[in-house]
């Protein structure tokens, strides 16, 4: 099959993928920003003006997903529309193939980046923060953002260029285990987080007495566990926290 | 005092464009946008404590789909500028800013909340940019997709702008008329509550990540911290 699109086509939608969700809505939600993101390179693959229409007209129908996945899924439906354009083998239209991959990749990439990651790094900037390392917010960036770019800029030009065969190559990554493996991490470093928060002697709940302040702070810690897993929600805790240290000042 | 206002408005509008609009690149998250506003108001030191403080609270809930959850961004964007403001007017010891940021959060809250409805209205009128591209690809005009789509960024910023303009205006001016009359008891709680509350953080992401499987790794952290302390304090 020729190859309509160069790398500098594949690198520009890319870049556009960064504002798949500037128009997001309730009603197609990132319907819009995904055709924005392929328009350039679906203008180079249809030269019929009534082909164009009609592919940039179905794109905008319901699409959403994770946005960190979704310029994967671009790839792959580039690579289709050029099958497309050149054949009239495929019996699933690029539709179809949108709404098959938009849910598991959202699935996949919302615990892969929103449930994994993000809290990895942010508990990482936390620590780094708390012990007086100002830099602590670029060092965040820094560690978020390189899988963050690397997976939309690879995921696009290996969606590009395996199709809907992509989904064997994600397979073969195990992301299961190599997210099992960050939640590890997390809790470990939620461990030295606790444990640098009670040791912090500028953060002294129970005056003068470390062991006791750490004892309070891992009480603390268990009773709000506690209270959470009874869905009570974060903004209710903390008007919860913020009347008993009131009232503790009165007693 | 307005340049300030403007300052925090629209910067902190354009830090909350990342939150869903553009790039997703974390600048969005407290423990960013609360230094970087800290850093531009001329505090930087308090922008980072109040990102500490608001970092983990609301991490583990998810912006997923359909799902409107509490603005950290705009949170963290607020109680730092507030503080700062208020802490300038009322030319308090430093000391003083744990209490005032306590406050701010305080008072955040409630804004917060109206927040989520102005964020549900945006993305029930943002559809008229699809609808209209619709129309334009429909008379040949596919070119202008990328104006359609990009003008939805209009309708976030407005929002961030005028919630972050008001809100600031509104906290800033209530701590500023009511803190000299708040008991002391209660200036001394408010301090205590942000002593804490990175404790309800650590707590939030760990109900949300800890699994019985993973006990042993959060208890190997904790002994670690204690160990190192150890050693520091023995040397």
């Amino acid at each position: 099959m020729d190859r309509k699109l160069t790398n500098y086509d594949l690198f520009k939608a890319t870049l556009k993928s960064f504002f798949i969700q500037s128009s997001w809505n309730f009603e197609r939600m990132q319907a819009l920003g995904f055709t924005y993101c392929i328009s350039n390179a679906i203008k180079k693959i249809y030269t019929d003006q009534v082909l164009l229409k009609d592919s940039l007209i179905r794109h905008l129908e319901f699409f959403n997903t994770n946005p960190y996945l979704a310029p994967t899924i671009a790839g792959v439906v580039l690579n289709w529309e050029e099958k497309h354009a050149q054949s009239k083998e495929n019996s699933i239209d690029s539709s179809s193939l949108k709404a098959r991959l938009m849910g598991p990749f959202g699935a996949i990439g919302d615990s892969l980046f929103w449930a994994t990651l993000r809290p990895l790094t942010a508990i990482l900037g936390f620590i780094l923060a708390f012990i007086g390392i100002k830099e602590a917010p670029v060092i965040f960036l820094i560690i978020y953002n390189i899988p963050a770019f690397g997976v939309r800029f690879y995921g696009l030009f290996k969606g590009y260029q395996l199709g809907p065969f992509i989904i064997e190559e994600i397979k073969k990554f195990n992301l299961n285990l190599f997210m099992s493996g960050m939640k590890k991490i997390s809790c470990f470093l939620l461990g030295l987080s606790l444990g640098i928060y009670a040791l912090s002697p500028d953060l002294q709940i129970a005056k003068n007495s470390l062991p006791l302040n750490f004892i309070l702070c891992v009480v603390l810690i268990c009773i709000l566990i506690l209270l959470l897993r009874k869905k009570i929600s974060s903004v209710s805790l903390i008007y919860f926290i913020l009347i008993i240290c009131i009232g503790l000042k009165y007693i | 005092m307005i340049k300030n206002l403007l300052i925090t408005s629209i910067i902190g509008g354009l830090i909350g464009l990342d939150r869903t609009a553009i790039f997703q690149t974390m600048i969005s998250q407290p423990i960013v946008a609360a230094p970087v506003m800290g850093l531009l108001l001329g505090n930087f030191a308090y922008g980072i404590a109040v990102g500490i403080v608001l970092q983990l609270i609301w991490l583990p809930s998810l912006q997923i789909g359909a799902a409107i959850v509490c603005n950290s961004t705009l949170a963290s964007v607020l109680v730092t500028a507030s503080t700062i403001e208020v802490s300038n007017s009322l030319s308090q010891p430093a000391g003083s800013f744990p209490s005032i940021a306590a406050f701010s959060l305080f008072l955040s809250i409630p804004l917060l909340i109206i927040e989520q409805k102005m964020d549900i209205f945006v993305r029930k009128i943002n559809v008229f940019w699809v609808k209209e591209a619709e129309k334009l690809i429909n008379n040949g005009k596919s070119s202008l997709i990328g104006v359609m789509n990009l003008s939805g960024i209009i309708f976030f910023f407005v929002k961030n702008f005028i919630f972050l303009l008001l809100s600031t205006i509104i906290i800033a001016t209530v701590i500023s008329k009511s803190y000299f009359f708040l008991p002391v008891n209660f200036i001394e709680g408010f301090n205590l509550f942000f002593m804490l509350l990175p404790l309800l953080g650590i707590a939030v992401v760990l109900e949300s990540v800890l699994l019985k499987r993973n006990y042993i790794y959060f208890f190997l952290g904790i002994l670690t911290t204690i160990l190192l302390n150890l050693i520091l304090e023995n040397r």
